[in-house]
């Protein structure tokens, strides 16, 4: 006697072509990504003799303290 | 064939038919998961978290965000990926997996990073199957989150091979100091990897020509 294959057919069957379609159907085009907009460059006069100004822009700082150490943290 | 075989393949079924119904809204709406995530959003701005307070889902014991970023190791096809956390208990969320998505929606491979990436609580990968296996109301879900659960889901088996590799290389790379000395290495970001192939995956649970040959 042949021996049967050992699986087992469940209820609804949908074909590979049917599955494709339907995939195809949620292939749709993503919103371009775009860079954090950069801080724009500002002109200080700095007279003689007074203090240069920070050199960080204070992004750094204002960002959540978890979130700089982890970047893709919830 | 053995019980566990079988069960194997009823929850393969059982998940691949809730993903196909996923697929069929998605389709019906010409959308998916990404552009869900997304919203109204336009354009996506490196760095930001879509949606911000995050996508909560399967009784809000899990909780996913979109998100797209520069980086040299991530496929040349990626628009950005989802990163996937669980309740681990006392407030605290572990992340499990992100799954990256190219720039029409569909996913491309799983992977996991270290912990100095995601911040929060180590998953501990025998956890994985137990969390796995929990019953929700599947209609009070938004559809982003169903997909979401049901790729969890499907990729059941696939996701715990994942986290076992991701533990293997993180114990290759902390040799005899201890892997809480690997977890905050910034030079170990990319930890294990699984490409996705939606297609035939599906294909393999739900159509009669693969079940019968």
């Amino acid at each position: 006697m042949k021996r049967k294959q050992g699986r087992i057919i469940m209820g609804t069957a949908i074909s590979a072509a049917a599955i494709a379609v339907m995939i195809d159907h949620t292939r749709q085009r993503l919103p371009e990504g775009k860079n954090q907009v950069a801080a724009q460059a500002a002109v200080i006069i700095i007279d003689e003799g007074e203090e240069l100004p920070a050199t960080t822009t204070g992004c750094e700082e204002s960002a959540p303290k978890g979130r700089r150490q982890a970047p893709c943290s919830l | 064939m053995s019980l566990r075989s079988v069960e194997k393949d009823a929850h393969a079924y059982h998940w691949s038919l809730r993903l196909l119904s996923c697929l069929g809204e998605m389709a019906a709406g010409e959308t998916n998961a990404a552009l869900l995530a997304l919203g109204n959003a336009g354009s996506v701005v490196d760095g930001s978290r879509y949606p911000e307070e995050g996508l909560l889902f399967a009784n809000r014991r899990w909780r996913a965000f979109y998100h797209c970023h520069a980086d040299e190791a991530a496929h040349p096809d990626e628009h950005g990926h989802f990163h996937i956390f669980t309740d681990v208990g006392d407030r605290q969320w572990a992340h499990v997996a992100a799954l990256a998505i190219d720039s029409y929606g569909q996913p491309l491979h799983w992977f996991t990073v270290n912990r100095w990436v995601t911040g929060g609580a180590w998953f501990e990968t025998a956890r994985f199957s137990a969390l796995a296996s929990g019953a929700f109301d599947d209609d009070k879900e938004a559809l982003a989150g169903r997909w979401l659960y049901a790729m969890l889901m499907l990729y059941q088996a696939d996701l715990l091979d994942l986290l076992n590799r991701r533990d293997a290389r993180i114990r290759e790379c902390c040799g005899s100091a201890g892997s809480a000395s690997t977890f905050d290495r910034r030079d170990i970001h990319l930890l294990s990897k699984c490409d996705v192939d939606l297609e035939t995956k599906l294909g393999m649970h739900v159509c009669v020509q693969s079940r019968c040959s």
